[in-house]
């Protein structure tokens, strides 16, 4: 007679069919928006360590030897973790979960697994560095705050019931509130990765030593490539607002407003172009004469605005096609940034020209209404 | 304020669902639009209220075309309020900014507190349209259909989800609204309510 192995407890059973339920509940979300973030620190990566000039030791000697850049890169960080710790906990999934008999420690060996799992970044840049111990700080504290951060309770807000004097006015907060209700977590990572964009151009001016027109083309290129991390996951949600609210705005007869709605956007790109820029120039002011600081002053808002210019035509674009698609708006963003930086790259100055009005062009070549 | 629906074809996907529909609706009455389920009430009101383009034939508002050009479109469109079948307006919003939404889209104002009150869109102002149950979703919509306030009302089943309460107060308030010079598109399973609106019954056939 063949032995019968030893049957595992229905308690046991009933545990490990829970972890197993709650892993598939809760970690892919947070796994997505971390990944995300990986992808855009690896695309602003690119464009500052290694062979365009800033080493990887020097990056940590930055952070440890300069309390001020560490503090603030630090708490980029954890800007741009934070969505992704925070849906560790709020998973909408895992709310009917918690109603059920649970084991004890698996959540929480999972959720902390995850929490130093996002911090990889870090750690490879560490260890690449040849700097082990403090990757297993920067690692452990990383992981450490971003627990603690995501578990605060933030103040419940009941929101008032506004008065809209004009339709446009009206559109552009309905359109606001829908991003930053339905993702307001891409809205803190984008405003991560704007300031973050800033700073590894500045890094990339100090690290290269660059002088007179140097500071402005090869540092408005740095910062376009890490304005495509911030700028495309805002761009897929307006379109997301877009198509959901088309229903209502045909009934509600909100027509004839798309080349208003479309200057707003592109105004918006340039506004955040400038921020970057001022982190940009935050981060180098020693080194950025006034000559300098002017002509990328006028890169950024050219540039800025077309990337606006563009986003508020690929979200019409998108619209037209009557669905959302993330990875060719991505695409387009990464050509739009790349082709800007080489204009720069090429023309200097003369691209402020072909850039502003390449920008006016995509605004007014909008029509006015989509029906 | 005549609303005419001239010989209208609509389509969802692949079938003519409504085929050559002729109606009019002139201020002070109520039109029922009564048929079996899948016969077109829907697809016909969301081609009214200028959400699903006709194939072919005109709607008009005051010979405003809802789907003409975007001055008339406007100026049609400003004049009506819609309540659609699943009450799905945009969940990110609040009852409140909803209802903002409709006034400011009209250039109009804020329901009367009468059409407050009798709705219960005070409770709903700070309310996001993703909590709510379909009958206070229902609510929210009808509070938008109300700001302006319009001239013509399109309900797809505004009884539908509603409790006793709430649905003799939208029967009055329908009712007064006819009395007013404003008229009423809507359709609905119940010939009841119809009846108790005094409603032209139009029977939709498959």
């Amino acid at each position: 007679m063949a032995s019968v192995g030893p049957r595992s407890s229905p308690a046991t059973d009933g545990n490990r069919l829970w972890s197993k339920t709650w892993r598939r509940a809760v970690l892919p979300g947070p796994v997505r928006r971390a990944v995300a973030v990986w992808l855009g620190v690896f695309i602003v990566a690119g464009t500052t360590i290694g062979g365009n000039g800033l080493a990887p030791s020097a990056l940590v000697a930055l952070v440890f030897g300069h309390p001020v850049v560490g503090a603030v890169l630090a708490a980029i960080w954890l800007l741009l973790l934070w969505p992704a710790a925070r849906e560790l906990r709020t998973a909408a999934g895992a709310q009917y979960l918690r109603s059920l008999p649970a084991p004890r420690y698996a959540p929480r060996v999972w959720t902390l697994a995850l929490l130093l799992f996002m911090q990889l970044p870090i750690a490879v840049l560490c260890i690449v560095a040849g700097a082990y111990a403090h990757a297993a700080l920067l690692t452990v504290a990383g992981a450490a705050l971003l627990g603690i951060t995501a578990t605060l309770q933030l103040p419940a807000r009941t929101p008032a019931t506004p008065v809209w004097r004009s339709r446009v006015r009206a559109q552009l907060a309905i359109w606001a509130r829908g991003v930053w209700r339905n993702s307001g977590a891409s809205l803190l990572r984008s405003a991560g990765f704007v300031a973050l964009a800033g700073l590894a151009a500045g890094g990339f001016i100090r690290a290269n030593q660059l002088r007179g027109n140097e500071v402005s083309t090869f540092g408005a290129t740095v910062l376009y490539a890490g304005l495509v991390p911030a700028l495309a996951p805002l761009l897929a949600e307006l379109v997301n607002v877009r198509m959901r609210m088309r229903a209502w705005d045909a009934a509600l007869g909100m027509i004839g407003l798309q080349r208003q709605i479309a200057w707003v956007v592109a105004c918006s790109g340039l506004v955040t172009s400038l921020v970057a820029l001022a982190a940009m120039i935050a981060f180098t002011v020693a080194g950025v004469e006034f000559l300098d600081g002017a002509r990328l002053f006028g890169f950024a808002c050219a540039g800025g605005a077309l990337v606006g210019a563009l986003m508020a035509r690929g979200s019409l674009w998108a619209m037209q096609r009557e669905r959302s698609v993330f990875s060719n708006l991505v695409v387009a963003l990464v050509i739009v940034t790349l082709a800007t930086g080489i204009t720069i790259g090429l023309l200097a100055e003369t691209s402020l020209l072909p850039l502003g009005a390449a920008a006016v062009w995509a605004v007014t070549s909008t029509p006015r209404s989509q029906t | 304020m005549r609303l005419t629906i001239d010989r209208v074809v609509l389509r969802r996907g692949n079938r003519n669902v409504i085929n050559g529909a002729s109606y009019q609706v002139a201020a002070g009455e109520i039109v029922a639009l009564v048929g079996a389920n899948g016969c077109g009430k829907s697809t016909l009101l969301a081609g009214v209220a200028g959400v699903l383009a006709p194939i072919s034939g005109q709607i008009t508002v005051d010979e405003l075309d809802v789907w003409g050009k975007p001055a008339a479109q406007y100026a049609a469109r400003a004049r009506f309020g819609y309540v659609p079948e699943n009450a799905d307006a945009p969940g990110f919003l609040t009852g409140g900014e909803l209802v903002a939404l409709a006034a400011a889209a009209r250039r109009g104002m804020a329901p009367t507190p009468a059409i407050i009150d009798a709705l219960g869109l005070g409770e709903l102002a700070p309310v996001r349209i993703d909590r709510m149950s379909l009958g206070q979703r229902r609510r929210a919509c009808l509070g938008a259909a109300f700001a302006g306030p319009p001239q013509l009302l399109i309900l797809d089943e505004p009884d539908n989800g509603l409790d006793v309460a709430r649905l003799q107060a939208l029967t009055s308030l329908l009712r007064t609204f006819a009395a007013g010079g404003g008229a009423v598109l809507l359709a609905s399973h119940d010939r009841d309510f119809a009846t108790q609106l005094d409603a032209r019954i139009q029977l939709l056939a498959s």
